[in-house]
């Protein structure tokens, strides 16, 4: 099977027949063996020579990354996410949209998204998480989702994970790889990174430089890696118009039937137009 | 919020989903309470009666000038003044005790009053009708009052007419009296001064004088008469001698022969020439007319023949006419003298009059003028009189009763069935009006165009609701239980509805 391996829209139904045909996954195997040992996935460097990563280790990457466990049909349903054979048509279709507009505004280069809401349930988790979902679609892309969410998070206990470490001990501790705070959500190529333990601690986390060079080794390295960010809503903390500089870009989420325009209107006056993609109305 | 119709109508679905106890509650809420209503809402059974008023009679343009018939300005605000006035009103009061077969006290009396003119209506039915109406919550009651009602007021009209011409003829009649007193004091007044100065009116005086002058004249013109008469007189008796002398020739024989021959004619009548008497009498007179020849007239002197000297008849008339004369001159003068004396005082008797003159005149047309108003009040006397009995007769302005009540089978206005039907169709409604003025009135952002009109920022998305199959069954199940209840409670309603509408529940 010689395919042009340099493709990076490289579908779902691709990667199936390759993984069909025994033999070809074998070779695949064998091929790329070595680069799988090399465990060149997350370096710990912040600087990374000019040049990026090969486009075919991406793709290569992207099929055999880890998936230790699924969620499967059921457990997605009632977690209220989205997936491609979802019966929920209407929400699968809403959510590639929102996608697909993002994805032109952006121009299909990767980013890293900030999504908040107005107002505390406003719904910004569930949004964030369906829209990483509906990038995860894509065979070419994955998702990665970070909780921002200090006081609230939420986002582990959607997914089922108990995670050790999170993004706060990172930020704390100079020395931890970024590979150790990534998780598998069990959802195909998309993956979470928890608040972690140290959440309780009021702190100026998002403020520090490590937190920049963080999210800056994670866009550049990264180039079909799709960073969404949940932040905590308006009301409750600053950290979200903290986190807007660090981000490309920002979403809104209004609840449905909850806030006042005076309200929307005061909140989108401090926030950079230029970034803000748009209001999403959740509900 | 605002928004076009048809987002409205989304978010009001929307809004009624989510809050579906709500819907139920607000929904049985005001059934229940329509329902309640309406079995509690009092039956209004409305009587009316119509009266005509007859104002155009043949009588009032025959009696015209003569009588004058109670005008009515406006026939309906005065019969509804009379209706609804303190005296009707009792009368009425009066007989609904009698209806109710109970006696009331004052309060409850004037609490009765106060109603009663509350449900009374009288209106307007054209130029000459006029409808008087009463409602009440039993038929039989409303039938009764109403006819009372019309009874009462013809009654009172008659009355009140009466009463108004009766007034009218017994004011003008005190006033005929009172001026019928102050003629008489006048007249009195009148009579007196008259009889004070007795002296008389001016004319009186006036025609007195002239009469005395003319009497005056009179007597001179007869003095004059008299005058001359005497003159006369006087030269008549110068020529007539005092006495006459006259030879007087026997005529005792004629005397006697005509005696005779008369009882010979009488004897004539009754006997024939043979009686003895006749011939005795022609003997006789045979024996007297051989004895003496007829004298001569021619008064030569025969046998017993007299000479008789007496007083001329002629000179004694004249005397005695002189005589008379001058007593009639005498007393003509006398009387000349005692007229003009007469004539004086009467002259001084005029003085007087005329310083009276101002007084009198005064009391004069003080007793005229008096006398006018009270001919003139005698006449309008005699007008309100006709008009008392035009009215006592029934004459004039006559009502009627133009159509009578009628016994009222159906309750009017707003009933039970009205209220269950409607009670239930609003308590559907409600919840959805109450939806849909939520939805407007709240500011809060339901619907993209908000947003993407007022801020000019872009929606990305607009993300309904995810449900997941646990929700929605749980859901389901909400719903079904919310449409039994509902549906139970309509059975419910529709049981109680028909109960009450077939009369087994009473209000």
């Amino acid at each position: 099977m010689d395919k042009d391996i340099n493709d990076l829209n490289y579908s779902d139904s691709e990667r199936k027949k390759t993984n069909k045909d025994v033999f070809d996954a074998h070779h695949f195997e064998r091929e790329t063996d070595f680069l799988e040992k090399s465990k060149i996935l997350v370096p710990s460097s912040m600087e990374f020579a000019s040049g990026g990563v090969e486009k075919y280790i991406i793709s290569k990457q992207i099929t055999k990354m880890d998936e230790p466990r699924t969620l499967n049909a059921e457990d997605l349903i009632e977690k209220k996410i989205i997936f491609p054979k979802s019966p929920d048509k209407i929400a699968v279709n809403k959510f590639r949209a929102l996608r697909t507009k993002i994805l032109e505004k952006s121009g299909n280069n990767n980013f890293a998204l900030l999504v908040t809401s107005i107002c505390e349930g406003g719904g910004a988790s569930f949004v964030a998480l369906n829209l990483a979902a509906s990038f995860a679609f894509d065979a070419g892309k994955t998702a990665l989702i970070i909780d921002c969410n200090l006081s609230d998070p939420t986002l582990h206990e959607r997914l089922d994970l108990v995670p050790d470490v999170g993004l706060t001990n990172f930020l704390n501790d100079s020395n931890m790889d970024i590979a150790s705070i990534i998780y598998p959500t069990g959802i195909p190529r998309l993956r979470l990174i928890p608040v972690g333990t140290r959440a309780e601690y009021a702190g100026e986390y998002f403020t520090t430089f490590r937190m920049k060079q963080f999210l800056h080794a994670l866009r550049k390295r990264y180039p079909d890696r799709y960073i969404i960010i949940d932040a905590p809503d308006f009301n409750t903390s600053p950290d979200s118009r903290i986190l807007a500089e660090l981000c490309d870009y920002l979403m809104l989420v209004v609840p449905h039937g909850t806030v006042s325009e005076a309200e929307v209107s005061d909140a989108v006056t401090s926030l950079d137009k230029d970034k803000l993609l748009g209001v999403v109305i959740n509900g | 919020m605002q928004a076009p119709l048809s987002s409205i109508l989304r978010e009001i679905v929307r809004e009624l989903r989510s809050r579906k106890w709500s819907c139920l509650l607000v929904f049985m809420l005001v059934s229940a309470i329509g329902l309640t209503v309406g079995i509690f809402w009092p039956h209004k059974y409305s009587a009316s009666v119509t009266i005509y008023v007859d104002d155009q009679n043949i009588i009032t343009p025959l009696m015209k000038g003569s009588a004058v018939s109670t005008k009515v300005k406006d026939n309906t605000a005065d019969a509804k003044d009379i209706i609804l006035g303190r005296e009707s009103l009792t009368m009425l009061v009066n007989y609904v005790q009698q209806l109710d077969k109970k006696i009331y006290e004052e309060v409850e009396r004037e609490k009765m009053i106060v109603r009663l003119r509350a449900l009374i209506s009288v209106r307007r039915k054209g130029k000459q009708f006029f409808e008087i109406s009463y409602t009440d919550k039993k038929p039989d009651r409303a039938f009764l009052i109403t006819q009372k009602i019309g009874q009462l007021f013809l009654e009172l009209k008659e009355e009140s007419r009466r009463e108004e011409s009766r007034t009218a003829y017994s004011f003008v009649d005190k006033q005929v009296k009172a001026y019928q007193a102050q003629l008489r004091e006048a007249e009195d007044r009148l009579r007196q001064f008259l009889s004070e100065n007795a002296d008389g009116t001016e004319q009186g005086v006036q025609a007195k004088i002239s009469n005395l002058k003319s009497q005056i004249e009179l007597a001179e013109l007869s003095l004059k008469e008299q005058i001359s008469k005497q003159e006369s007189i006087k030269k008549q008796l110068r020529g007539v001698g005092a006495s006459i002398t006259n030879k007087v020739v026997s005529d005792s024989n004629n005397q006697r022969l005509k005696v005779l021959e008369d009882r010979l004619e009488g004897l004539r009548l009754s006997y024939h020439d043979s009686y003895p008497d006749i011939a005795a009498l022609k003997k006789q007179i045979q024996e007297i007319k051989t004895a003496e020849p007829l004298p001569d007239v021619a008064g030569v002197p025969k046998k017993n023949h007299k000479t008789e000297i007496y007083d001329n008849p002629l000179y004694i008339e004249l005397s005695s006419e002189q005589a008379k004369t001058e007593t009639a001159i005498i007393a003509v003068k006398t009387r000349i003298s005692s007229l003009n004396n007469l004539l004086q005082k009467t002259h001084l008797i005029m003085d007087k009059v005329q310083a009276n003159k101002a007084q009198l005149a005064e009391l004069t047309r003080d007793t005229n003028v008096n006398r006018g108003i009270y001919n003139d009040l005698l006449r309008r006397r005699e007008t309100a009189r006709v008009s008392m009995h035009l009215n006592t007769d029934g004459q004039g302005t006559t009502y009627s009763v133009h159509e009578p009540a009628i016994y009222p089978l159906k309750p009017k206005g707003l009933q039970f069935i009205h209220f269950a039907l409607a009670s239930i169709i609003f308590g559907a409604l409600t919840p959805i009006g109450l939806a849909g003025v939520y939805v407007q009135l709240d500011p809060r952002i339901r619907d993209a165009s908000t947003i993407q009109e007022n801020l000019n920022i872009p929606v990305l998305a607009s993300i309904s609701h995810i449900v997941t199959p646990r929700e929605q069954r749980r859901e389901r199940f909400k719903t079904m239980v919310i449409f039994i209840i509902a549906g139970s409670f309509v059975s419910t309603y529709v049981v109680v509805g028909w109960l009450k509408y077939s009369g087994v529940i009473h209000g």
